[in-house]
């Protein structure tokens, strides 16, 4: 039923990349819910496959120091959906992303499928994509040094923007002998944001969506004005899009000049907004139009400007 | 059951009669996220031409469910659609041809995305 030649169990990130350069030609696999529909498929024979599913350190999540910055988020590429969806570290730093992958496949498949497997399939439908892209997430691939002269444990990492991961359908910036080790999100884009994800599919589960949308945007101290509003689409085009790559359709709205008003109409802001999502819960007037005086101006002389 | 013929069951062909979707990904059954609650209520006749009077409880129950959406459908909107199954992607098609997005808008993209 599947065409596999060989399996070989990987248990540190310098054995994957060992075996890997060993078997060429040989891929990855964690949770093989892409992998194995691929291969039974037929999509391709003969499969040498890698187990990176035991290797411990890939499976963790936590704040960390990362090149001297302070509470980076790094997540473990072998997450699965379920233990994101249920982690407490991604309900507070992230909590759009855990409720994203938990709208993937069905229960079966977010107990195995994993956040890097997601990533690396490089499909723009994927649930975990349009989120990662509003938080500007970056992937550190890692890769045996150069000659082979590394001692024990030894490997180098290179980390790129999400933006640059994606380079068409399935295609990713993943070079032969390179695995995704981390996925990290940096504390300017996820402290004081708040976002939310829909997923638009044909059915409410056990599908893959028509069109997915990711928001995240931040707000000012005094909650009248929006700092930031990132907008990341998935199966809007080959690949996953952030809004501002996306071509612009008809005129400035009348959101244009009211800062805060045009959110009132995303679907499930403001529930997000009063409670979960750790913005403050009582914030009259957030979703109304009238907004205040200063900003308002800066924003009108925006709008006229570009009118 | 009813549910799925009328809203999102559909075997789709190519032009030369091969069969696209078929897996359960692409052939869209409801799944129970997609069910509401439902009730059933039993309304007992005499059938003449069943055995006793009896009346069969097979597959005629899974047919009215479709006709009762459709004329859910053209209740709320006023837009009568007679085919199955009713797609966001047909409706879309259906309420445009109606005017009730507003103007007619002239190429209106195929698929349900709004």
């Amino acid at each position: 039923m599947f065409d596999i030649k060989s399996y070989y169990p990987a248990y540190s990130v310098r054995e994957a990349l060992l075996l890997a350069k060993k078997h060429e030609g040989a891929r990855f696999i964690a949770g093989g819910t892409d992998l194995l529909i691929k291969l039974r498929e037929g999509k391709f024979s003969d499969a040498l496959l890698i187990g990176v599913g035991g290797i411990p350190e890939l499976s963790e999540i936590a704040l960390d120091t990362v090149n001297g910055r302070e509470r980076v988020l790094c997540v473990g590429p072998l997450c699965t959906f379920a233990r994101l969806a249920a982690d407490p570290l991604i309900e507070s730093c992230a909590p759009m992303l855990g409720r994203a992958v938990d709208q993937a496949g069905g229960p079966q498949l977010r107990n195995v499928g994993t956040i890097g497997g997601n990533v690396c399939n490089g499909a723009t439908s994927a649930d975990s994509a349009a989120s990662l892209f509003a938080l500007n997430a970056r992937l550190v691939l890692a890769s045996l040094p150069e000659g082979e002269a590394g001692r024990e444990g030894d490997t180098v990492d290179e980390e790129i923007s999400i933006h640059d991961f994606y380079r068409g359908p399935g295609r990713v910036a993943l070079k032969p002998g390179q695995l995704l080790t981390e996925i990290r999100i940096y504390p300017e884009d996820y402290e004081g944001y708040f976002g939310h994800y829909t997923k638009y599919s044909m059915r409410n589960a056990m599908d893959i969506a028509t069109l997915g949308c990711a928001v995240w945007c931040r707000f000012s101290r005094d909650l009248k004005l929006v700092e930031d509003v990132r907008l990341a689409y998935g199966v809007a085009g080959p690949v996953p899009r952030h809004g501002r790559d996306l071509p612009v359709f008809g005129e400035p709205g009348p959101g244009r000049n009211q800062p805060p008003g045009f959110l009132a109409g995303l679907p499930g802001i403001p529930a997000a907004a009063g409670g979960r999502a750790g913005l403050p819960g009582n914030c009259p007037g957030l979703y109304s139009s009238p907004g205040s005086k200063g900003k308002r101006r800066s924003q009108d002389q925006a709008g006229a400007a570009g009118a | 059951m009813g549910l799925g013929y009328g809203l999102s069951e559909q075997m789709i062909f190519d032009d030369k009669g091969r069969l696209l979707n078929g897996n359960f990904l692409d052939y869209k059954l409801p799944t129970s996220l997609d069910t509401p609650e439902l009730q059933a209520y039993f309304v007992e006749t005499y059938d003449s031409s069943g055995p006793f009077g009896n009346k069969a409880l097979g597959e005629p129950p899974a047919i009215p469910q479709s006709a009762a959406l459709r004329n859910a459908i053209k209740n709320a909107t006023g837009v009568a659609i007679n085919q199955l199954p009713l797609t966001p992607q047909k409706l879309t098609a259906a309420f445009n041809a109606a005017g009730l997005y507003g103007e007619k808008t002239k190429s209106q993209p195929a698929g349900g995305k709004e």
